[in-house]
């Protein structure tokens, strides 16, 4: 017979992060709160490293729960992690993020009291400490707000779906249960915000407690954010399409997308090498010792804006076009 | 993981029974002619139709009643159930009529059913069916999952090790809605496992669930059945205790 339930689930869903994989573990065996008042969930999404070594490495330490399924993208594996989950309370939390020691405790505390089910709960994510920040990473959580980005936020705001972020959020399992899970199209991007406008028809609400901390400890360059956006706006294009709400669209960015495109499109590659040709300046003026100019900061951010703007048009405009030639030959 | 009997080298039967609406768009020429093409299995349909219009003689040769009139679903299946005997079938399925199965649906199905020892069990549906339950629905990546829940419908296989528990239907829900969140609790009793095949999905797109009958009385029927039986909620229900990928 199974276990009665237990207060929160982490479940993390991993694809070939078999490196960060241990530091992640590491951080929910330093919890404040007792390890018997929550379980963690591994959902190996088709990994080819040793996760399962890594994991099963773990569980003389503590209970993990282990799941394989052959890769079938991210809403999947977390639907996977829901089914198998006994908390509660569900941490999603991302395979390259580690926990601070009362990050749990903090979730718990807010769900506490804001026990009503259509209650959840956003923490707040930084760059690991010991990083150095670079340009790109300070752009794209600070500036451009195209990872996660809190500068608007505050502490116990009551937040609407567009707050509901995979990776830091945690949510009441009986609420998706009743309500709907994440819809499978969803490889990567778009998982969470689809699911948390379905649930705010139910009345979801989102918690932002500041003091729920989390660290990325994976840096990131150009090129791999750049395939990122690329992913992130064909999975907006999928968003888009399954709801006729203005706002949903303009969430999605795909208003206007093929004519902003179509005017990129013939310079996007110039403008990738000149933003790295930019990044590289910094990079040198940053090791000398001489600082990041104005100038040159401005023109750096500059480049970044435009490219990852492009990246998500790339990918909302290139998967329009494929599913309309699919359709106009089926 | 433990093993359902097997038949221990004997010939493997099925029966399948179920009920078909003539006069609403069906899928029962299909079904019949999948569940014969079974080369694993020695497979005994049951039908009763509902309704005035003739289907095919293939059709025909399976049916066993015909009412003009309907009774309700569970009603009707014990009378089925009970023409003639069920407990030396190794299996029994109850199936819709409204379905459509995958290629080799039941060799490859059943296949699995008795690979991980589901004494009872449903093939997943496919994302384009109707569906009252997401759990049910396909999940991608696994080819079947160990649950606390099995759906009643449109497709469920019932083992013989457990028709003394769950046979005859309880007619106190004559529509059978309930079952789905009781039958856990007697299976967990016995110490049984229960699944989900999201390798073969069936795909229950023709037609919308609940249109032949009352919701209302379906639904107070449910609800006097939970007040009278041990059952999970939907939270305790929907849970996967093991995946096989």
């Amino acid at each position: 017979m199974p276990k009665t339930t237990l207060p929160l689930a982490v479940i993390i869903c991993t694809f070939n992060r078999a490196k960060y994989l241990k530091l992640v573990l590491e951080s929910f065996n330093a919890q404040t709160v007792s390890k018997d008042l929550f379980e963690i969930i591994i959902v190996d999404d088709g990994s080819s490293d040793n996760t399962k070594e890594v994991v099963e490495s773990f569980c003389y330490t503590r209970p993990i729960k282990y799941f394989y399924q052959k890769n079938s993208g991210l809403a999947s594996a977390k639907n996977h992690g829901i089914y198998a989950a006994q908390g509660d309370i569900l941490l999603f939390f991302d395979d390259d993020d580690v926990a601070t020691p009362t990050l749990i405790e903090e979730h718990l505390k807010t769900h506490k009291k804001y026990p009503e089910n259509y209650y959840a709960v956003l923490n707040y994510t930084t760059w690991e400490p010991k990083f150095t920040i670079t340009p790109l990473m300070k752009f794209v959580t600070e500036i451009g707000c195209f990872l996660f980005s809190y500068p608007h936020i505050k502490h116990e705001a009551i937040l609407d779906y567009t707050n509901f972020w995979g990776g830091r959020s945690s949510c009441k399992r009986s609420f998706l249960i009743e309500h709907g899970v994440f819809n499978p199209i969803f490889r990567f991007g778009c998982e969470d915000i689809e699911l948390g406008y379905r649930l705010s028809k139910w009345g979801l609400k989102v918690v932002y407690n500041a003091n729920a901390i989390s660290y990325m400890i994976r840096s990131i360059a150009l090129d791999d954010f750049c395939k990122r956006l690329i992913k992130q706006g064909r999975s907006q294009y999928y968003f888009s399409t399954m709801y006729d709400d203005p706002q949903v669209h303009e969430w999605c960015e795909t208003i206007g997308a093929e004519e902003k495109w179509n005017k990129m499109e013939p310079v996007y590659e110039a403008k990738i090498r000149s933003a790295r040709a930019l990044e590289k300046i910094a990079e040198v003026k940053l090791t000398q010792g001489l600082g990041l100019d104005e100038l040159t900061e401005r023109l750096l951010y500059q480049a970044y804006r435009w490219v990852f703007r492009a990246c998500k048009m790339k990918g909302i405009v290139e998967t329009k076009r494929k599913i309309l030639h699919n359709f106009s030959i089926s | 993981m433990s093993v359902i009997s097997n038949g221990g080298g004997k010939q493997r039967t099925v029966l399948v029974t179920g009920i078909y609406l003539l006069d609403q768009e069906n899928t029962i020429e299909h079904l019949v002619e999948q569940f014969n093409a079974s080369s694993q299995w020695h497979v005994t349909q049951r039908w009763a139709s509902l309704g005035e219009k003739s289907p095919s003689q293939m059709v025909k040769d399976v049916t066993i009643f015909n009412l003009k009139n309907g009774l309700p679903k569970y009603v009707l299946l014990n009378k089925l159930l009970a023409n003639g005997s069920f407990e030396n079938y190794d299996f029994i399925i109850i199936s819709d009529d409204d379905i459509f199965l995958p290629l080799n649906f039941l060799d490859n199905y059943l296949d699995l059913v008795v690979k991980y020892g589901f004494v009872l069990a449903q093939p997943a549906r496919t994302h384009n069916s109707y569906i009252d339950h997401h759990f049910v629905r396909q999940l991608a990546g696994i080819g079947a999952r160990r649950t606390r829940f099995v759906e009643i419908g449109p497709l469920v296989s019932i083992h013989k090790d457990i028709f003394p528990a769950i046979l005859p239907f309880d007619e106190s829900s004559s529509m059978g809605w309930g079952y789905d969140f009781v039958w856990p609790c007697i299976i967990e009793k016995t110490g049984r496992r229960m699944g989900i095949i999201d390798a073969f999905p069936i795909d229950h797109s023709i037609r919308k669930p609940v249109k032949n009958y009352n919701y209302d009385d379906a639904n107070r029927g449910m609800q006097d059945y939970l007040s009278n039986h041990a059952h999970l909620s939907k939270n305790e229900a929907f849970k996967i205790l093991e995946s096989y990928a």
